[in-house]
């Protein structure tokens, strides 16, 4: 449904989307996630076809989107990441209007908008003025606005971002009632929700994919991965450091605390060993004495971490 | 059709949102009634002299005494008030970005720029209907001529829709309304004045000036002539105008 083949974008020179290719199914949610600049939305503003490729190819139903943006039009829903909507109008009469200009018949207008407020459940606001809203229900709005004309494909940006957990929760539940019928693609930061919701997820930085997976597959591969912290008392550092380091499936150790004697260390290690027993057996070597020992698997939150570290040497954002 | 008439629809409701159209329509319609009752006034005072003693060569009628000066200062105004009408047009959708949402709808650039050239100029003949009161109170007193009346309502209408036209193309440019604002004052000037450069260019560069001059064109419409050379300069330049506006508005989105 959605198939992107080498789209680079540059921005004065610098490329901010680069070489990406990907495709969606008909009937797929896929996330997309990025640390902030990674451009993602600048993806999604090409998708849309409000924003030229410098090269590579888009298309939406078989329709390239430089060539055919009409059709392509017709056959997208988008959100925006900050939604820019016509302050001074009310909801119906906006919606009315998205509508209009959807080109939705005459005669099916108001069921049609009728349809996609109680959706979205921006039912009760609908007599209101766009302008005295409160972020939830603008994002509703947005939300209903994109699903007007009953569009094959749906482009979200950030749809949860600024939300509280309960109506993020209810966003999740709508988009999801979408799968088998729409193509969804939602940008997001926050990868736990990302694999709640969607069947693959997308992780981009700095402008190019770094994976594409499904939820299930990422956890197996990263999520074996776990960090166990220990907490020593006296004995010999350096003997203790070597020791560790000694182990097969450590990565890596970093002192993390220091204070009254006692030193606490946080040891990353590799998916499918469980080092505990060397761990001891590295610390009574050594001379310390172990005071505490923690294991914790890895989150999908500080697998995207890792995947997208680099990012920390950019020293922007 | 339809969007066109559904972005038109959307734009009069925020001219009616907005401070900005009152003042505009307030000032017109005062004004213009302040000139024309001391148009009538000059008029009856004039007409009180004895034929003897009236200026050499100055026959008084209606429509030259009245209505005339009434069309170049309705024109005059139009040329102050026109600003404000088209400067958020296209410049506040980019301003608050809400371009981003329109052009992903299945919405064509024509579509776009001709609902909004038709919002603003259905709320400008809007005030002109208005402005009909005058001529209205005047046929109320005396004999009006309808000829020059309607030849003068024409010119206005035609005068009008070309000065939209740039105010349009002038608001593609810019994400600022105010900055639409004063170039579209500035380029309006221009095209008013331009027929007083003959005076510098010399009597060899006079035709081309004057066939430039909006002034010169209107001119014989407030006298009642109605020339077809005239109705075709105002209508090709208000349809070559928006054109541009197309072009720009479609050259805009491939840069983001
Ligand atoms: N019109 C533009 N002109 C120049 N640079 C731009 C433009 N739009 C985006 N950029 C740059 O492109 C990069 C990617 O931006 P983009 O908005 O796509 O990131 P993102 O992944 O959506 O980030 P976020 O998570 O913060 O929304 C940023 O460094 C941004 O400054
Ligand atoms: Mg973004």
């Amino acid at each position: 449904m959605i198939e992107v083949s080498g789209l680079t974008k540059t921005f004065s020179g610098s490329p901010v989307v680069n070489d990406l290719s990907f495709q969606i199914d008909m009937g797929e949610i896929v996330g997309f996630l990025g640390p902030n600049g990674a451009g993602k939305t600048t993806t999604l503003r090409i998708l849309t076809g409000y924003l030229p490729p410098t090269t590579g190819q888009v298309l939406i139903a078989g329709f390239d989107v430089t060539k055919y943006p009409t059709e392509v039009r017709r056959r997208i829903g988008y959100l925006p990441e900050r939604i820019p909507l016509y302050e001074e109008m009310k909801v119906r009469g906006y919606l009315r209007f998205v509508a209009e200009m959807k080109g939705v018949e005459r005669r099916r207008r108001s069921d049609e908008v009728e349809r996609v407020t109680r959706w979205s459940g921006a039912s009760e606001v609908s007599d209101r003025l766009i302008k005295r809203l409160s972020h939830g229900f603008r994002q509703r709005v947005g939300l209903a606005q994109a699903m007007i004309g009953d569009p094959d494909v749906i482009l979200l940006d950030e749809p949860t971002s600024g939300l509280d957990p309960e109506q993020a929760a209810g966003f999740r539940d709508r988009i999801q009632s979408l799968r088998g019928n729409k193509t969804v693609l939602l940008s997001t930061h926050v990868l736990s929700e990302a694999s709640q919701i969607c069947d693959r997820v997308m992780i981009m930085n700095r402008g190019k994919l770094v994976v594409v997976d499904t939820p299930a597959n990422l956890d197996r591969n990263f999520g074996g991965s776990s960090i166990v912290s220990i907490t020593v008392k006296e004995g010999s550092e350096s003997e203790l450091l070597a020791g560790l380091r000694a182990l097969s499936g450590v990565g890596s150790v970093e002192e993390i605390k220091s204070s009254g004697g006692e030193r606490t260390y946080r040891i990353m290690c590799d998916s499918g060993i469980d080092p505990r027993s060397g761990i001891v057996r590295a610390i009574s070597v050594s001379g310390a004495e172990l005071m505490e020992l923690r294991r914790e698997s890895l989150s999908l939150e500080e697998i995207f971490l890792e995947l997208t570290s680099d990012r920390k040497d950019r020293g922007e954002d | 059709m339809n969007r066109v008439w559904a972005i038109a629809k959307r734009e009069l409701a925020d001219y009616f949102h907005s401070p900005v159209a009152y003042a505009v329509a307030v000032v017109f319609l005062i004004l213009g009634g302040y000139f024309f009752y001391n148009f009538v006034s000059f008029y009856h005072l004039l007409s009180l002299q004895p034929a003897a003693s009236r200026p050499p060569g100055e026959y008084l009628t209606i429509a030259e005494g009245v209505l005339r000066p009434l069309f170049e200062n309705l024109a005059f105004l139009s040329m102050l008030i026109i600003p404000f009408l088209t400067m958020r047009l296209i410049a506040e959708e980019k301003r608050r970005r809400s371009h981003e949402l329109l052009m992903t709808y299945p919405v064509s650039d024509a579509e776009l720029i001709g609902g909004k050239f038709l919002a603003s100029a259905l709320f400008y003949v809007a005030l002109l209907i208005l402005s009909t009161a005058y001529p209205i109170l005047l046929a109320g007193m005396t004999e009006v001529d309808p000829g020059p009346l309607l030849a003068g309502y024409l010119g206005l209408i035609l005068t009008g829709a070309s000065f939209l036209a740039i105010g349009l193309l002038v608001s593609c440019t810019t994400e600022s309304p105010i900055a639409a604002a004063v170039g579209t004052f500035g380029a309006l000037l221009l095209v008013w004045t331009i027929g007083w450069s003959t005076s510098v260019a010399g009597p060899r560069w006079t035709p081309l000036f004057e066939s430039l001059s909006f002034l010169h064109r209107f001119g014989r419409f407030a006298e009642g002539i109605v020339d077809l050379g005239d109705v075709v300069f105002f209508v090709a330049a208000t349809f070559a105008l928006t054109v541009c506006s197309i072009m720009i508005i479609s050259a805009r989105k491939w840069r983001g």
